[in-house]
């Protein structure tokens, strides 16, 4: 049982509803129940955070929109490796062994440490910040990509090997669109993942973006420009998960993707 | 089907990723860190240079601003491209790297880079005075240096916290045992919220943001590292050797116009202020005056003669040396020669 | 038993590669880096073996925040899953609000967590607890309803209710997506919890280290405190390939 448009706009608007009322009520709470001196740090009024926006519309949406394209560009890159790097351990069960350890460390590495090798590297703000953008989102992809090839049935495999297809054939008629599940699943934990990586790469000496609003807001002590900047990364998450979606429901029409079909018949 | 599908998914990819590198590559030819060896200013074509500040754009560095909004720059046949630091940003290793030619930092934490192999040369100093302040609410009664003990006090550590540690030493308190010692984050918050006693405060930036959150002069003690005896020097300039000893004129060239706009940007902190708020509006324009007027009390002390900006004091630049290597951040004395710190290119500038 | 023994020595040889070129220089000659800046293996593991008891001991400090928070997250991302698969029509805004929170970077996050939290590892966990929750709410979401075809008629026909199709059909089917969840988990409870730390009131702490030493430029001490996050981060990563084998045996992956 699908889920009508309609309903799907009215659930949409309680939630956001919901979500405000019980905010606002929080805040409320906070201020004048508890008298929290830091309450509009810790919890403002989302009306505040609405009118902090409104205010500053412009340069934020300057801001989130260079921080949104570079974002964009990490993911693309990101995922490209991702998959890459899943299909090369999903070829060689060795290739796995050796690789899937050093991914992992390879995350271990915080962004202080690495960013003066990789700009010692390639020289160049711009890329570097891509770059490191891109080695920030391509784990998730490569982890769910990976589980998604290595979850096709081996008789299936077998079948196909025995009408005598090559390996080729066999990753495109089988593995791919078996693993196109777990690879949207990645990505969907991916695309949010990389708003921050941008938003953390605009800290890397960038002269725009809303990484340079959150942390000058926050040193400076602007809280309402601070929220304000932490809602837009929030939105701009929300954002790129539809993108993800949207794609998945292109690619996937036979999947029960998002909310769009009821998997429980009533 | 669903092969189209999976084609199509395929082909948007493509068309991402050669948009993604159509744009990168365009960008990259713009900015990047101008080359070394540049070409002299006559022939009309502007040298490339790169300046790296230590933090956020902001009127701790309105000189640069200035002079960069003023034309002063590009008087002296220079297109300067001010990059902001981030907390995840070393502009020691940025400059060493090449990625900016010219850095600010703190001369503290250039001496231990220098210490421990990095081919980083000072080649002039902005602030003549520290504007560390440890700062605690009136009310905690810490009136002088000896009543920090068995107090919580903050620092921002990282290279921070070597003028604390000598501010107690030097009144007899063990950093270990008689104080609590925790980290700061880059708000005033913990010291707002009582769960510090005493807090690490710049003149020009922290302590105004107490001001600004309701507090008065009257609210707050402040401990003053120049008073106190244990000041050391921030922010100056430094290059990277191999750098410098192919550029020196155009480094003289820079260092003039700098010294032009920190000298009206003293002269008028007001207007200052507004210039680095045109540049980055994320801070409140009150915010920036407060700290163009805070700053411009560094830069020019009283009695000091605003020609000499940017001279390099050794007595001071000694005795940051020596504070660092007795509470530690050196593990041998720095060493002061003209391959770390020189005043030849500032001498050179300010000529007449 | 062979099997086990070379699944081993294929990793163990390529980081042993690994640390020769690092350590004879051919990394520093390719990337033109000097020892200064990236220090080699052999003065890491000297640094590390004189701190050893500290390093230690801040590695305990962050991971057991890290652990807390992958659990609670974990926890709060699956129950989130399973309210987005029990009611299609309203539970799935919880997936939405989750996937906002994942873009809030931990520099953001963490100065706001050191507000509602004043020890250090209160704000860490409550970071790591909200990093960890999308990864999971996705993986276990996806798991709990990619079910293969007919199954669900296949429930309907012996009569199943809800519940039962919850427990026997859809909890099964979305193990093997946990467990992809909870291996990147590992990873991003270990970052996070680092990075949460260098804004953290306390300086004890993985990445209080490895911030303050590598802004001091003791480039040899602030990497020992990497390759300890590295290593334990390993550890973990084994420990749930191991609970994963025996969890879901039954699996394509697992044969």
């Amino acid at each position: 049982m699908a889920i009508s448009k309609k309903e799907q706009r009215i659930v949409a608007i309680v939630w956001i509803i919901g979500i405000i009322v019980v905010w606002e009520l929080f805040a409320f709470l906070l201020k004048n129940v508890i008298h929290d001196p830091m309450a509009a740090m810790k919890l403002p009024y989302p009306h505040t955070v609405a009118m902090t926006f409104l205010e500053n519309w412009k340069t934020l949406l300057e801001a989130g929109l260079v921080t949104f394209s570079r974002a964009a560009i990490g993911f693309t890159l990101g995922a490209i490796i991702g998959i890459l790097l899943a299909v090369i351990m999903s070829l060689s069960k060795t290739m796995e062994k050796i690789a899937f350890p050093y991914l992992i460390i390879s995350q271990m590495i915080p962004v202080l440490g690495l960013a003066p090798i990789i700009f010692n590297i390639v020289r160049d703000m711009n890329v570097s910040r891509i770059v490191i953008a891109a080695y920030i989102t391509f784990f998730p992809v490569a982890v769910n990509m990976l589980s998604g090839l290595k979850s096709v049935e081996q008789d299936q495999k077998d079948l196909l090997f025995s009408i005598a297809a090559n390996k080729f054939k066999i990753y495109q008629k089988l593995m791919f669109p078996f693993a196109m599940s777990y690879l949207f699943t990645g990505l969907k934990i991916a695309a949010p993942m990389a708003v921050t990586a941008s938003i953390l790469v605009d800290m890397l000496g960038s002269q725009g973006g809303i990484g340079v609003k959150i942390l000058y807001s926050l040193y400076s002590n602007s809280t309402n420009i601070f929220w304000a900047s932490v809602f837009t990364s929030a939105f701009m998450g929300i954002i790129s998960f539809y993108i993800v979606i949207f794609a998945e429901r292109l690619c996937l029409p036979w999947q029960n993707a998002a909310p769009k079909k009821d998997g429980v018949r009533a | 089907m669903k092969k189209s599908k999976l084609t199509s998914l395929v082909a948007v990819i493509m068309l991402i990723l050669l948009a993604a590198t159509g744009c990168s590559s365009g960008n990259s030819a713009t900015p990047g860190a101008g080359t070394s060896d540049t070409s002299k200013p006559a022939s009309g074509k502007l040298d490339k240079v790169t300046l790296q500040l230590k933090w956020l754009p902001q009127s701790q560095f309105m000189g640069y601003y200035v002079a960069q909004a003023k034309g002063y720059y590009k008087d002296q046949g220079i297109d300067l491209e001010i990059v902001p630091g981030g907390s995840d940003i070393i502009p020691e290793q940025q400059v060493y790297n090449g990625v900016a030619n010219i850095g600010v930092t703190w001369v503290s934490s250039l001496m231990k880079y220098q210490s421990k192999g990095w081919g980083l040369v000072q080649v002039g100093q902005i602030f003549q005075k520290s504007a560390m302040l440890l700062v605690s609410k009136a009310a905690t009664g810490i009136n002088s240096p000896a009543d920090l003990k068995g107090k919580k006090v903050s620092s921002w550590f990282g290279g921070n916290e070597y003028e604390i540690y000598a501010l107690l030493a030097a009144n007899g308190l063990n950093k270990d045992t008689d104080v609590k010692l925790v980290q700061q984050d880059y708000t005033m918050n913990q010291l707002l919220k009582n769960e510090v006693d005493a807090a690490s405060a710049m003149t020009y930036n922290e302590y105004g943001l107490l001001l600004e959150s309701g507090l008065k002069d009257s609210d707050l003690h402040v401990i003053n590292m120049n008073d106190a005896g244990v000041a050391m020097l921030e922010d100056c300039l430094f290059v990277n050797s191999d750098w410098i000893a192919k550029n020196q004129d155009l480094y003289v060239r820079f260092l003039k116009a700098s010294i032009k706009g920190w000298a009206d940007a003293c002269a008028d902190p007001e207007a200052a202020g507004k210039v680095v708020y045109n540049v980055d509006q994320s801070v409140s324009l009150a915010h920036q005056v407060y700290m163009a007027k805070e700053v411009a009390k560094l830069v020019v002390p009283k009695g000091f003669d605003p020609a000499k900006i940017g001279y390099i004091d050794m007595a001071a630049i000694k005795q940051t040396g020596d504070l660092a290597y007795k509470y530690g951040l050196l593990t041998k004395p720095a060493v002061i020669s003209e391959n770390t710190v020189t005043s030849k290119y500032w001498t050179e500038a300010t000529a007449k | 038993m062979k099997n086990k023994v070379i699944n081993l020595l294929w990793p163990l040889a390529f980081g042993v590669a690994i640390i020769l070129l690092w350590q004879f220089g051919i990394f520093h000659k390719l990337l033109d880096l000097k020892p200064f800046q990236l220090p080699v293996p052999s003065e890491i593991a000297s640094t590390l073996a004189a701190n050893l008891p500290k390093t230690l001991h801040d590695c305990g400090v962050t991971i057991s925040g890290a652990l807390i928070g992958l659990i609670i997250g974990s926890f709060m991302g699956f129950m989130i899953a399973a309210m987005a698969t029990f009611f299609p029509k309203w539970g799935y805004g919880g997936m939405i609000v989750v996937t906002a929170l994942n873009a809030v970077p931990i520099v953001a996050l963490s100065p706001i967590m050191n507000l509602w939290f004043s020890t250090g590892m209160a704000q860490k966990i409550g970071v790591v607890t909200v990093v960890c929750m999308a990864a999971m709410a996705i993986n276990a979401y996806s798991g709990l309803n990619n079910l293969k075809p007919h199954s669900i008629d296949l429930m309907y026909s012996v009569a199943a209710n809800k519940w039962t199709i919850f427990k026997k059909l859809r909890v099964p089917n979305s193990l093997p997506y946990i467990f992809t969840a909870s291996k990147i988990n590992i990873a991003s409870s270990i970052i996070a919890a680092i990075i949460s730390e260098y804004f953290a009131s306390s300086t004890s702490g993985l990445g209080f280290g490895i911030k303050d030493n590598l802004r001091k430029a003791e480039m040899a001490m602030g990497w020992s405190y990497i390759v300890v996050a590295s290593l334990a981060g390993v550890i973990l990563y084994c420990i749930i390939l191991l609970v994963e084998r025996d969890a879901i045996k039954w699996h394509a992956s697992q044969k």
